[in-house]
């Protein structure tokens, strides 16, 4: 109300920049959903490495619904380890002397379900996995409910059902509703964190539809925004 | 005669004296452009300096949402509009996450006298940090203690001459003469921060309660709010620090999510550098311009060397009669381009030098950018750089003199 004030601009500073904050798409990098790009946030603080991945499920496995045949569950199997074998998606050097501190898989339910299949002994943290989970969860659950509502009929009878939808609608714009994503984040702790000059991109190898690697990487020298093409195995973790 | 070299030196001088004016000339067009790469490089390294050091210590600024540099323009560098509010609600509840350590509101949107005016509360002067994670502190007097007093940067007190005590009231809106004024709400200056060499210095700092007391319409039985615990309805942005930066990409994929309104959180660093991802083409093409121009003023220190060799038949010779071989007339023709090249150079530099001098304080207080004086290796490579392509492509009227001087007697015909 009253905050919505007489902003007039002030064209004596910086025209260069302004004319670049127009130029800007106006979403913010986080918040789409592109098929192909995979969104790496890295940071290191400390002897602390945390490596979040933010990944279309289509890249990850092949599609965006519950497996429909054997063929798809296995697929959704094969990802699953995957995702929950810090190994198999990341890798540090050795010197470094890294232990994995936390693990935590957002995604649809269909696939959050395997994750205990071929990999026990994976520690889904408590803390991150309460909150995080909780909130991603029951978005990618409302995407998936209105998309199976769009399937099969057409008109959206349950009240509740439609607010949700509606409410999904507003966050995500443009997400139509089959999207999924999944969402993992690893945490290690390492001795030597003066050796860690590069991190392993190993899940590209599992990840076939991985086309584009949009990486930001937050160190003690500062910020580092990269992107690398699909099929790339490491990320410098110093400055270039 | 020539054997000691700084003879050689003097000789090639008082040459170059004989034919001051294509000399200075010459000179004149090598500082032009010497100078321009120089600036063109300079203004590159420390805009993004200056912008970088603006910020430090914050891991997210949320706003609403909107591309991430317009956030990151309007909340921290001020420039630009914010395209929204955030509820005091939303505010709130990220700032209360259990991974947050601390969190600054932005109230945004009035200026004084050109200045824009700040809302925010009293963990801006604790948390909020610049340059090499320095803390900001008070030059004089010390953070707002009601909702009718000021903290001003230290440009705005320098600027406008104002002191610890005096009188100001705030213009609805940013234009420098609005018709809006509040003036039945002087606010009192009770802190002039030290400078920072940031938007901080041309910042009026106000409380939360201030911000909303200007803009209640009402008469006398307005009560001034709190500065401590004041809740306003909607903030426009506001910074975060967290307990542990690893949890930076969840909590900003939390708040791109939030269920309640819409909203951006950025990364200070990340969004700069999409900032310079953008402007580095502009960069690019202004050095490759500049560089341009200094290849075409050594082309024209060739061309006059070239014109001149006629002209200078007899020099030569007469250098040739007291002893001077061909080799030596090569080398004085290159030496010669040196000199011209070197002085170029060097007072291109120079000139640069001064100028920022001149213009600093004015790049400063106008575009926030703070020029540095020192030299830096950048300079040293123009120097060198314009030094060699100087000696490399005067081979050409070195080789052509020392043609010359084995065919010429001391007779020309000119």
């Amino acid at each position: 109300m009253h905050k919505v004030r007489n902003f007039r601009f002030e064209r004596r500073r910086s025209l260069l920049y302004a004319t670049a904050i127009c130029v800007l798409a106006p979403a913010g990098v986080q918040a789409q959903h592109v098929h192909g790009v995979v969104e790496l946030g890295v940071v290191v603080e400390g002897g602390t490495v945390a490596v979040s991945l933010d990944a279309p499920l289509s890249d990850v496995v092949g599609f965006e619904h519950a497996p429909e045949n054997d063929e798809q569950l296995e697929l959704v199997r094969r990802a699953a380890a995957t995702l929950s074998n810090p190994d198999a998606m990341f890798g540090l050097a050795d010197s470094a002397s890294c232990t994995i501190s936390d693990t935590s898989i957002d995604g649809p339910a269909y696939v959050l379900e395997h994750l205990g299949d071929d990999a026990a002994g994976t520690v889904l943290s408590d803390h991150d996995a309460t909150h995080d989970s909780h909130d991603t969860d029951h978005d990618h659950d409302e995407h998936e409910e209105a998309g199976d509502h769009d399937h099969d009929e057409h008109d959206e009878s349950a009240a509740h059902d439609h607010d949700e939808h509606e409410e999904a609608d507003e966050h995500d714009h443009d997400d139509a509703e089959q999207h999924a994503e999944v969402i993992a984040n690893y945490e290690w702790e390492c001795a030597n964190a003066s050796d860690l000059d590069s991190l392993a991109l190993r899940f590209t190898e599992n990840f076939a539809g991985v086309e584009t690697i949009e990486i930001q990487i937050l160190t003690s020298a500062g910020a580092q925004v990269l992107t690398l093409e699909g099929r790339a195995t490491s990320v410098s973790l110093s400055r270039p | 005669m020539l054997h000691n070299f700084g003879n050689a030196l003097s000789l090639v001088f008082k040459s170059l004296l004989n034919r001051r004016a294509t000399a200075i000339l010459t000179v004149a067009s090598i500082a032009v452009s010497a100078g321009l790469l120089s600036i063109v490089d300079r203004v590159r390294t420390d805009t993004q300096t200056s912008f970088a050091n603006t910020i430090s210590g914050t891991d997210l600024i949320v706003g609403a949402r909107s591309g991430d540099l317009n956030l990151l323009l309007y909340s921290v560098f001020r420039i630009g509009n914010p395209t929204n509010n955030v509820t005091w609600s939303s505010y709130e509840n990220i700032g209360g996450r259990p991974e947050v350590d601390w969190t600054i509101p932005f109230s945004l949107g009035d200026a004084h006298r050109g200045y824009r005016v700040l809302g925010t509360d009293l963990g801006y002067f604790s948390h909020y940090r610049y340059a090499d994670r320095r803390p900001l502190a008070f030059g004089e007097g010390g953070p707002f203690t009601s909702a009718t007093e000021a903290v001003i940067g230290a440009e705005v007190a320098e600027r406008l001459g104002y002191d610890i005590g005096r009188q100001i009231v705030v213009s609805h809106g940013l234009a420098d003469t609005s018709f809006l004024t509040h003036d039945e709400d002087p606010f009192t200056i009770s802190g002039i921060l030290a400078r920072t060499g940031t938007p901080v210095d041309r910042t009026v700092h106000i409380s939360l309660g201030g911000m909303d007391l200007i803009h209640t319409v009402g008469g006398a039985d307005r009560v001034a709010p709190p500065v401590a615990g004041y809740e306003p309805e909607e903030i426009t942005a506001f910074l975060i620090g967290l307990k542990s930066r690893t949890a930076i990409f969840a909590l900003q994929r939390y708040v791109n999510e939030f269920e309640g309104e819409p909203m951006s959180a950025v990364i200070p660093g990340v969004a700069l550098q999409q900032l310079w991802g953008l402007v580095r083409v502009a960069e690019y093409a202004l050095l490759g311009v500049s560089a341009m121009v200094v290849l075409a003023s050594v082309l024209g220190l060739l061309a006059t060397l070239l014109v001149s060799l006629n002209e200078r038949r007899r020099e030569m010779s007469v250098l040739r009669s007291v002893g001077a071989r061909p080799g030596h007339i090569f080398a004085l023709l290159l030496s010669e381009a040196a000199m011209l090249a070197f002085l170029g150079a060097l007072s291109g530099l120079l000139l640069v030098q001064l100028g920022i001098l001149a213009i600093r304080q004015f790049a400063l207080s106008e575009f926030g950018i703070q020029l540095s004086v020192q030299l830096r290796a950048f300079d040293l490579y123009v120097l060198a750089g314009i030094l060699g392509i100087a000696v490399i492509v005067s081979i050409v009227p070195a080789w052509r003199a020392y043609r010359n001087s084995l065919a010429d007697g001391l007779t020309v015909r000119l």
